[in-house]
Formats: structure tokens, sequence, C-alpha cells
């Protein structure tokens, strides 16, 4: 297994093929592969929208919503996926979450997000923007497994969130949902 | 030209972003992630998060974890053979226990399912080391409520909740019937395993999809559900202290607009491939057992090398001679069901 996930890109893609440049926010240009740029379904749609053979100029895609060090961590997963994962096609929304029930978070990809909450977080927005999916998806459910384990008073602790209800407005959430408190094993006796 | 391999260190940087920062829609895919009772807790977290995890797109995947823990369990039950498992669950059944365990659950699951859901799952958690198979039927037998609950449909003909159920995924689930327990679980669904939809009209499942479950191995022949006709004459025990019982096949989707045959094949392959190699003392356990079996046993064996077995199966039960069988030759689930059949029951007409 390559050890990507500790932030070294120089794992390099066999195919040569076309080279596109995009910039980020602070205006570095970057020189991506063609495979490993159209993991990003915004980029994919703008070589498109430009037609492919304008692709080999010198244009510069430009990435105004990433940061640069953002975009050189984002780049370490694409390298690495674009080497590694097989083409699909778009599936049904159904499809897409059983495909993600049945995929554990693989090791390498726990290693990559094996970092602070507010870098997956940015990752998490820079994938939104670039629409990768499946790096969205990794975030979500990393950033979800951490919410599994807290309390309510721990998020809101650990995110800095107000609790801007009434203490009414909490009283009657808490009625609510008091269902779902301290949820016990259901019981049942089998004498 | 910048320089992508330059290593960065980024947990270093100083960043402020907080989840509070991220867009409704990123919100709603974590939120999706997380189990029913607790994206209902986190309803309290603050005004923004209660209206994204009450909002309908939360609706369509509904994950729930199944939980069962039988109250004063008999110590002195062991699960030793599969008729004494099949007499204690029928006790079970007819007794109020079980129906209490379904009836605690449901009320839970018509909570947490909404009518738009087409996406439901459920991961068994075993509360103790001592998880038995009575909690695993328990689990099960509310599953099947579940499946085949009926709510009279409102006037206006909406569907009940969960009636737009099409896809199911389990997690760790222990199933004793193994294969048979997805399969009943399908037909409950389309009413040919029960009669409760008749009245109505669901939508049949599409795929059924596991990870992490455990099936029991002589859940392949026999059921306590769906006992496949080839086997009602047998009697079923658990394999010889010398083979697990049970196995832990590769997550697999089941697309249950194939046959069942094709389902059946697809479960097989998987508990082959998982299937953990065969220990050598197995031939004298199965060359033992040929001695003892009686005629109309025998009968059934060869039977069933016929129908399992290429190398049988233009041959007549006549001209076979189990003493003469070289049982490693033979496919591993043949060889299963050989180690697990007792004797040929008399099934009362």
């Amino acid at each position: 297994m390559s050890t990507a996930a500790s932030s070294s890109t120089s794992e390099t893609i066999a195919e040569p093929g076309l080279k596109i440049k995009v910039s980020t926010k602070e205006g570095e240009v970057f020189e991506l592969d063609e495979k490993v740029a159209k993991m990003s379904q915004v980029i994919r749609g703008i070589l498109e929208d430009l037609g492919e053979q304008n692709g080999g100029d010198d244009s510069v895609l430009p990435l105004t919503q990433v940061e640069t060090r953002i975009f050189r961590k984002i780049l370490v997963w694409l390298k690495y996926h674009a080497g590694h994962d097989k083409e699909e096609a778009p599936k049904a929304e159904e499809d897409e979450i059983i495909a993600r029930f049945c995929e554990e978070i693989p090791e390498w990809d726990q290693k990559f997000l094996n970092v602070d909450q507010a870098v997956i977080l940015e990752i998490m927005l820079a994938a939104d923007y670039l629409d990768i999916k499946k790096l969205r998806g990794l975030c979500c459910k990393t950033v979800a497994n951490i919410l599994k384990t807290k309390t309510v008073e721990q998020i809101r602790e650990m995110y800095g969130i107000e609790n801007d209800f009434t203490p009414e407005e909490e009283e009657e959430i808490r009625k609510q949902t008091a269902w779902c408190e301290d949820e016990p094993p259901r019981q049942g006796s089998n004498h | 030209m910048a320089d992508s391999s330059e290593p960065f260190d980024l947990n270093i940087c100083s960043l402020h972003l907080t989840i509070d920062d991220l867009p409704d829609e990123i919100l709603v895919e974590i939120f999706g992630e997380l189990e029913a009772l607790q994206q209902r807790l986190l309803q309290r977290t603050c005004a923004r998060w209660k209206r994204i995890l009450l909002s309908r797109r939360l609706q369509l995947v509904v994950r729930m974890d199944v939980k069962i823990e039988l109250k004063g369990k008999d110590p002195r039950f062991k699960f030793s053979t599969f008729p004494a498992l099949v007499k204690r669950a029928t006790c079970l059944c007819r007794s109020p226990h079980i129906g209490r365990c379904s009836d605690d659950l449901l009320p839970v699951f018509r909570k947490i399912l909404h009518n738009r859901t087409t996406v439901i799952q459920l991961n068994w958690i075993e509360n103790s080391e001592s998880y038995s198979l009575i909690e695993a039927l328990t689990a099960w037998v509310a599953v099947f409520a579940l499946v085949s609950q009926v709510k009279t449909p409102a006037k206006d003909g909406t569907l009940a909740e969960g009636a737009n159920l099409t896809h199911v995924m389990l997690d760790n689930a222990v199933a004793i019937d193994g294969l048979h327990n997805l399969i009943v679980l399908a037909q409950t669904r389309t009413g040919r395993g029960s009669d409760l939809w008749r009245n109505h009209d669901p939508v049949p499942f599409k795929t059924i999809a596991y990870r992490r479950c455990r099936f029991e191995l002589f859940g392949y022949y026999t059921s306590l559900f769906n006992n496949p006709s080839q086997y009602r004459d047998s009697l079923m025990n658990p394999f010889p202290s010398s083979h697990c019982s049970w196995v832990r096949p590769p997550m697999r989707v089941l697309d249950l607009t194939e046959t069942k045959e094709a389902l059946e094949q697809a479960v097989a392959n998987s508990i082959i491939q998982s299937l953990p190699p065969l220990p050598s003392s197995i031939w004298d356990t199965l060359r033992d057992k040929v001695r003892e079996l009686s005629t109309v046993s025998q009968m059934r064996w060869k039977a069933e090398l016929i129908r399992k077995e290429k190398r049988f199966s233009t041959a007549q039960a006549d001209d076979i001679s189990l003493e003469d069988v070289e049982w490693s030759q033979l496919g591993c689930l043949t060889l299963l069901f050989f180690l697990c059949f007792d004797d040929v029951r008399i099934v009362a007409n």
C-alpha cells in the first residue's frame, strides 16, 4: 500500500495524456494529468464546455474558492485514486448509498483523513466546490463517526455552537425526543 | 508553477472553520450517515440543526440499530441440535415475550420510517458476549414484522410508513437461517410468504445488501422460517465440534429481481468462498456416519449426491456405494450437508 496519505505527491500517474492547468485562490498554478483533473466534475464540466481541443493550450482554470494548502492535500487524494479506482458510471441515489454501505473507509483514506477536524471540514468544502463526490462522502462519513460518539452538549462545546433555543423550546424538543434518550436495549423475557 | 509534491503539514495551520460553517447540503449528507435515534437527539443542538434534521431529504434513508436483549435467558438452554432449537423457538414464538420485543421495536420503526423512505439500514447490536441465537431469532421476528407491517392507508390513499422501502441493508446480522432469512424477508414483502399485504400493493424489495453478517451453515439446508421442500424430510444437527458452524460471508448486494435459484447460487458461492478449510478428520466422521445410516437415510444421501455432484448426476441410486465414495473429491456444500444430516424424519401426511 502506498504511503501517499502522508501528503507526499510524488506518485505519478502512468498515462502521460493531456495536461490541465488550474490555479488556486492565491493564484498558484498546478499542472494536472487529465485523468486526475477530471475526477472533479466541475473541472470535467468546464473542459467539456471549452471543448477538449483547447485543453492543451496555456489556459488556466481558476479554482477561486480553493486555497493552495487545501488543494495540495486534495491533489494527493486525486492522484492516489486516479491510479487505483475503477471508472464507474454515475449511479442512482439508492445504488450510491448501497455502494457506500458495502465499502468500509479504506485504510489509505483513513490515514489521509487522520488530520485535524478543521482540515477535514476544509477538504470537505473544497471537495464540494470541486464536485468530487467520493471525497466529500468520505469526509462526511468521518465527521459523522465523530458525532456518533458525542452528546449534544459535547457537540455544542466542540464546535462552539450556540444553543439558540429558549428553555421552553428546548424542553419541548426534549419531550418530543424523550423516547430516544438513553434508549435501553429492548427487553423481554424468555421464561 | 507550484510544486505539487512539496510536503505540507496541514495540522499546524491555524484554521477557524467549524461545522457550523458548512452549507445545509453538506450537513444533510453528514446527518444522513447517523442512526435514526441519534438524528432525533441532535435536534436539540440548535435551531439550524433541528431544521435540517427534519428535512424531507433525510427521510429517504433510515439507519437504525436493532438491539435485543432477552431478560432472564434460560441458562440451561444450549444450542445442541437443530430440532431442539426449533422446539425452543416454537415455544418462544408462542409465548408473549418475543412478541413483546417486536412490540417494543415496531412503534420505533413506525416513528422513524416515512412513506418516502426507500432505503433502510438495520444494524444488529449485540449487547453482550452471550448474545445468543435466540436473541438473533427475536431480532428477525421483529424485522419480519417491520417489513410486513401494514397500517391502513389514509383516506387520501397515501401509503403507510415504510411502504415504499425498496432497499434493505443489514449490518452485523446474525442469521440462523443464513440465506433463508433473507429470502423470507424478500418473500414477506412481495406477499408470497405472507398474506399480510393481500389488501395492499407493496413495493417489492429490489435489493438486500449485507456486510459483517454471520450465517449459520446449516441454514443453507434447512430453516426455521422457510423449510426448503427438498430437505423437509431431513433432521439436521450442528456440525461436529471440529468444524466451525457458521461463516461470515463477504459483503454482498443481492438483486432480488433475480430468480430464487440465482440468489441461492450467489449466496452459496459466498459461503464457499468464506468457508475455512475442512479438517481432514471429517473423512473419518463421514465414513462412520455412513456405517450407521438407515436404509432410508442412505437413499437420501444418494439422492443428494445425484442432485449436487456432477460425477453422480447420471448415476442410478442403486449403483452408488456410499462406502466407496471419495469424500475428499466432493464439493464443500455437499460435504456440509452430510456433516449436519442426522436422519430422515417421518413426515406426517
